[in-house]
């Protein structure tokens, strides 16, 4: 089994508790209106994963 | 039927796609991550399910038929509630609403070459999906980016004037049991129709039980903290400008979320996952193209920014959503939307779309497994029939779908996702099916014991909140024993 992709998604999805769970409230941060957890997870994580998986696609 | 059509119309069924507002709705960030999950677990199945070598035929294909029937008239059972409940919150009976999707899912079963229709009727609830967000950020007059901004910087979330609870009052769920609420600033509500209201106050240590026999237009003053409960079928009329009961206390506070537990994460993750790899994986043998891939994700994150957007728009337009808690049948019409004319009942429209999608690619999904009947299970008439028959029954009885939703991928999970990671070896085909049929065993089991127990938000109480997490290993431990070699 190629690892490559699955581990890479699951990666992704665990990159947002990781942020809301950083000291000082760093994912509240706003960025541009929006709040650093949220560009992460409406915007960044879901274009990740579909790079994640048409790019590294065999 | 295309690759992107298909995946789409069995993974997201309008259960699925309109509990992602609901949540985002409910749990801001909290609901997020699940969203996300259901976005990344179809993309993470299809990326495990082409990386695993193919299982070796086994000739023994009842038991996946007989799971996946299972799953499917679960799925079903999700959606007829679904549609039960948009029936009601339309303000026609339950049973309407059920009936037309039923009736609507047995007319394409009896069209034997209805298949052909699943991607235009997708492109329907696509359009369906579309035109009422552009009539909601044209209320809103600005983007998803500055409706989520102006969201989160509200001191509250008031009731809007345009609320059918402020005027001329409403039940707050039509066909659910009584209803409680908490009051975090004085409030008064006015009997619409008879009401009989039950109050606890709570003053410092002492707590006051009072019951009002109430007339139309009698009003009852409840203080914060008070809690109010009252018997189904009670109309009651809210104060316009006052905090909603239920809602999140700020702006701020729904945006930053509460620290949701791992626990629950982790049970989402295993159940979601799973049960994308039993339904788009198991038995699927044909190979996925970079385009077909580059497709299929892009209307994932088509459906996916609709839904946060959505719950954004409907929080900043709708804030009367959240009285009582978020119930996911307001988001298929949502009050601010009635004015609208024209597209108001776009979106009950294009779930009936997804929902018919949904029930010929299920069908059809099934119908691949049937290697020996060439797919005939799948136009069964009589079978199919009892199936949508017995879901339409059952959901009269309302429960919550997307419950019903995680029950359908918990199985899923549970009976057929381990041979998808760990197929058996050639000649050992029947020990899949008993590593199903322990897998069913034990979600069966933990699925009642945690109907009959106080489940409580921790490590201990996952299993019972999410049995795949248990049922999954278990099945895959047989597998793990059928894959060692034989002595001698």
């Amino acid at each position: 089994m190629t690892l490559a992709r699955p581990v890479l998604l699951l990666v992704l999805l665990a990159g947002f508790p990781l942020i809301a769970l950083l000291p000082s409230e760093i994912g509240s941060i706003r960025v541009a209106g929006l709040s650093l957890l949220w560009w992460y997870g409406a915007v960044a994580a879901p274009a990740l994963a579909w790079l994640v998986a048409v790019v590294l696609h065999r | 039927m295309t690759f992107a059509a298909r995946t789409l119309a069995i993974w997201l069924t309008p259960a699925a796609w309109l509990a992602l507002p609901a949540l985002v709705l409910e749990s801001g960030p909290d609901g997020l991550w699940i969203g996300l999950v259901l976005l990344v677990a179809p993309l993470l199945a299809l990326a495990v399910a082409g990386s695993v070598t193919p299982p070796a035929p086994s000739g023994d294909a009842l038991f996946p038929v007989l799971a996946l029937l299972l799953v499917v008239g679960i799925l079903f059972w999700a959606n007829l509630v679904l549609a039960g409940d948009v029936a009601a919150w339309l303000g026609a009976p339950r049973w309407q609403g059920i009936a037309v999707g039923a009736g609507g899912a047995w007319l394409l079963l009896v069209w034997r070459r209805s298949g052909r229709l699943v991607p235009v009727l997708l492109l329907v609830a696509g359009g369906g999906l579309v035109l009422p967000m552009l009539a909601l950020a044209g209320n809103a007059g600005m983007g998803p980016l500055g409706a989520w901004e102006r969201v989160a910087s509200l001191p509250a979330f008031r009731l809007p004037a345009s609320s059918p609870w402020a005027n001329p009052g409403r039940e707050l769920r039509v066909g659910r049991g009584p209803g409680t609420l908490v009051f975090e600033e004085e409030h008064r509500v006015t009997a619409a129709g008879p009401a009989q209201l039950h109050v606890r106050a709570v003053d410092g240590a002492r707590v006051t039980e009072s019951d009002w026999d109430l007339r139309p237009g009698d009003s009852v003053t409840l203080r914060p903290g008070d809690e109010l409960r009252w018997p189904p079928g009670a109309r009651l009329r809210f104060e316009v400008g006052k905090t909603v009961p239920g809602a999140p206390s700020s702006g701020i506070s729904w945006a930053d979320g509460r620290r949701g537990d791992s626990s629950r994460r982790w049970g989402l993750l295993i159940t979601l996952g799973g049960g994308a790899l039993a339904l788009l994986g198991f038995g699927v043998a044909g190979r996925v193209t970079r385009r077909e891939m580059a497709i299929t994700g892009a209307a994932l994150i088509a459906v996916f920014a609709w839904g946060v957007a959505w719950a954004v728009y409907c929080a900043l337009g709708a804030p009367d959503l959240f009285l009582g808690g978020v119930a996911v049948e307001r988001l298929a019409w949502p009050p601010t939307l009635r004015g609208a004319s024209g597209v108001g009942g776009v979106l009950p429209l294009a779930s009936l779309a997804s929902f018919l999608a949904s029930s010929m690619a299920l069908r059809a999904r099934i119908g691949a497994l049937d290697v020996t009947g060439g797919g005939e299970i799948g136009h069964d008439l009589g079978l199919w029939s009892a199936i949508l028959g017995g879901a339409a029954l059952a959901s009269l009885w309302p429960v919550e779908p997307w419950g019903l939703v995680l029950a359908a991928c918990g199985l899923a999970t549970s009976t057929l996702a381990p041979a998808v990671l760990w197929p058996p070896r050639a000649g050992r085909g029947p020990w899949g099916t008993w590593a199903g049929l322990m897998g069913l065993v034990v979600f069966g089991a933990l699925a009642v014991a945690g109907q009959w127990t106080n489940v409580s938000e921790s490590w201990a109480g996952l299993p019972l909140a999410y049995p795949a997490v248990v049922a999954a290993p278990a099945a895959a431990l047989v597998l793990g024993l059928a894959r060692r070699p034989r002595k001698g």
